[in-house]
């Protein structure tokens, strides 16, 4: 059982840490050994107790059994399950285990494809704002709700006499999270999602949860990110695992104001530079800061907003757009550059961040696509695979391309990326509209887009494009109308659980 | 050098002594393995064949263990994929998967007793189905249910308990 084995090693740890929490008095903790020992029996006194008493049909189990069977529980059950008694909740607050949760939960995720749907609502609606293609609307509804859809396996719809609405059964989202954002009219962009935290970034605010253990967080607001107070913003973002120190950094793209009060449009010559905040994903029950650079700046009080955020080494050596949300994959987070910025060569391209160097890379895009087509940029966590989704223009269809990620970074070096024509699927789209690569679901059969409203499922072996459903009209369970008021759009993200902490994740909380 | 397949008998903690074959059990058991590897160089020279006591499990886990071990480790009973965890579609079912929710229908000490009996055993396709049987009874289960199953005491103070209910309130 090589999953459990680490937590061997963190059984005494654990204990000891258990008589610290309890009580630092040295005779109240013995006290509390001394119950827990009653209420729980451990390694071999189980067997020993077993054998003198052999009449009792209780069964014992050691920490390792109960680790082994609470693997498997969802969250919401685990959450539950520490208030059995002490050394379950030692279990459950423990990092190791959280960290054997997670990968659980992420094989889990091949046979049990789950996301996370939130509609994106306004309060009410002003009918000149009422066109999309006309901009932005200002009444988006304070409060979000995460819903958690699992994709289930159906046949095929070539199969079944029912088409183009392939799934006869209607499609339900359980009610996860609410949570009410500070200001009005937050206009919500695409969540970026890594290991159940999802980063929310907002107009106005970055909001970090996890709506599993709905534990939610305002992040510090940073003060080179002042053009945000200007009438041209960066919301460029990104949330990403340092594989080399085991935490989560979250990104943001700034610019670099040349002229303290810029004026509109004069964001195109502005510079822009990269800054992080590391969370201490390691301790499940003390988050603190951590300091990755050896800079003077932290030396200021804690709690100050202004540490909160540093700038990576190296600034993003292309302009990014400014509404976007990076994609994660391995440790890297990928970004697409602003070509209207950026037009000095034909061939487009995208820029890698090292999460644990903090540096940028090029990416150049495949060699056939112009700098203008539009694309969406999607990672396939279970293949390790980026993969772009473009739309060709003369004939209906969606064309994706793919992308290994790998950690060494030879392929980079000789120069080449290698994309890979992968699919061309005959979905038509409504003019400027674009798709996304959800999943390979069904053992890589089935692939599942989205775009706008509906969730397509295409199969690869019969090459059949069938609707798994329409997300407005999806059964929104722990609702009472299943009718959204005034929708204006979804984000709809591959979500795996996790009873990752961020309650006191702030110095200042 | 021995064409017909051999045997190993398991003696239980009552004494019962169960015959399985030599290949199958190495393959299924990390521990029996151990246990043969280290009485191989005495059997080469003698005939007899090797009784292993098994001190922790009773005849009638060990009978039903043994069943599980038939049925997933002979190579001339499986059929079709080994690979339990790859992925089955409804109407494409594993030829074990319903062998296997039928074995891990039992009452809960039998289950727990298996868990014990894996898990000493060092069968891990066997811990890890018979842990996921517990999980799944669990997942339905008040907090005072789940203390009975596993004789559990509750070791909090009132107030500790409040504590503890308290911090996630929406999950009762």
């Amino acid at each position: 059982m090589p999953e459990l084995v680490p937590l061997d090693g963190a059984r005494s740890r654990r204990r000891h840490r258990r008589g610290i929490s309890a009580t630092s008095d040295v005779e109240a903790c013995i006290q509390c050994c001394i119950t827990v020992a009653k209420g729980f029996a451990f390694g071999d006194d189980t067997r020993k107790r077993k054998a003198s008493a052999p009449q009792a049909p209780i069964p014992y189990l050691s920490d390792e059994i109960v680790v082994a069977i609470l693997v498997w529980l969802p969250v919401k059950s685990l959450l539950r399950c520490r208030a059995v008694c002490k050394a379950w909740r030692a279990i459950v607050n423990d990092p190791l285990f959280v960290s054997a949760h997670l990968r659980w939960s992420a094989m889990r995720w091949e046979q049990e494809p789950s996301f996370l749907v939130t509609p994106v609502t306004r309060d009410h609606v002003i009918p000149q704002e009422d066109v999309k293609e006309r901009g932005w609307p200002t009444t988006f509804s304070k409060q979000i709700s995460f819903y958690r859809y699992q994709w289930q396996w159906q046949q095929s719809a070539s199969d079944s006499d029912s088409d183009n609405n392939g799934h006869g059964q209607q499609q339900t989202a359980r009610l996860m999270h609410v949570k009410e954002l500070g200001s009005k009219s937050n206009r919500v962009g695409f969540f970026a999602h890594c290991d159940g935290l999802v980063l929310a970034p907002t107009e106005k605010e970055l909001y970090l949860l996890n709506p599993a253990t709905g534990d939610a967080i305002t992040l510090p607001k940073s003060h080179r990110n002042n053009l945000r107070h200007a009438p041209r913003t960066c919301h460029c973002v990104g949330l990403g695992l340092d594989p080399r120190t085991g935490k989560y950094k979250v990104f943001q793209a700034f610019y670099r104001p040349v002229d303290p009060y810029p004026r509109f449009n004069d964001y195109k010559k502005v510079p822009m530079g990269m800054e992080f905040l590391t969370l201490d994903g390691g301790n499940n029950e003390a988050w603190t800061w951590t300091e990755t650079m050896e800079d003077s700046v932290f030396t200021l009080g804690s709690g100050d907003d202004d540490e909160a955020w540093t700038e990576t080494r190296e600034d993003p050596p292309r302009p990014l757009l400014r509404w976007q949300t990076g994609v994660t994959l391995k440790g890297f987070i990928f970004w697409r550059v602003d070509t209207a910025q950026y037009c000095q060569s034909s061939a487009g391209i995208l820029l890698r961040l090292t999460l644990e160097l903090e540096g940028f890379n090029i990416i150049p895009l495949p060699g056939s696509m112009r700098v203008c087509d539009d694309f969406m940029l999607d990672a396939l966590h279970g293949q390790g695979e980026l993969c772009l989704t473009t739309r060709t223009s003369d004939v209906p269809s969606v064309t994706i391309w793919m992308m290994p990620v790998h950690n060494d970074d030879n392929y980079l070096a000789m120069g080449y990326a290698q994309w890979e024509l992968r699919y061309s699927i005959p979905l038509g789209l409504p003019p400027h509209r674009l798709c996304r690569l959800m999943a390979l679901v069904a053992g890589g059969t089935r692939i599942l887009l989205w775009s706008d409203f509906i969730l397509y499922e295409y199969d690869l072996a019969t090459s059949k494009l069938s609707t798994v459903c329409e997300m407005d009209r999806m059964r929104y369970q722990g609702r009472r109308t299943r009718k959204w008021k005034n929708l204006w759009s979804f984000n709809f993200v591959p979500y795996t659980e996790s009873l990752l902490r961020i309650g006191s994740l702030l110095p200042n909380n | 050098m021995a064409s017909e397949k051999k045997v190993v008998f398991l003696r239980s903690s009552d004494g019962e002594a169960f015959e399985v074959s030599e290949e199958v059990i190495s393959a299924a058991s990390v521990t029996i393995k151990g246990m043969i590897d280290e009485e191989s160089p005495s059997r080469a020279d003698t005939a007899a064949t090797t009784t292993l006591a098994i001190p922790n499990v009773t005849a009638a886990t060990l009978s039903r263990v043994l069943h599980y071990v038939n049925k997933h480790f002979d190579a001339a009973a499986v059929v079709g994929r080994p690979d339990d965890y790859i992925f089955c579609a409804p109407g494409d079912e594993h030829p074990l998967a319903r062998f296997d929710d039928d074995f891990v229908d039992v009452d809960n000490d039998t289950l727990i007793d298996l868990v014990h009996a894996a898990e000493y055993l060092h069968i891990k396709k066997l811990f890890d189905l018979t842990c996921k049987a517990v999980a799944d009874k669990l997942k339905g289960r008040t907090i005072d249910q789940i203390r009975e199953t596993f004789g559990i005491v509750n070791d909090y103070t009132v107030e500790e308990e409040v504590e503890v209910y308290r911090e996630n309130s929406w999950a009762f």
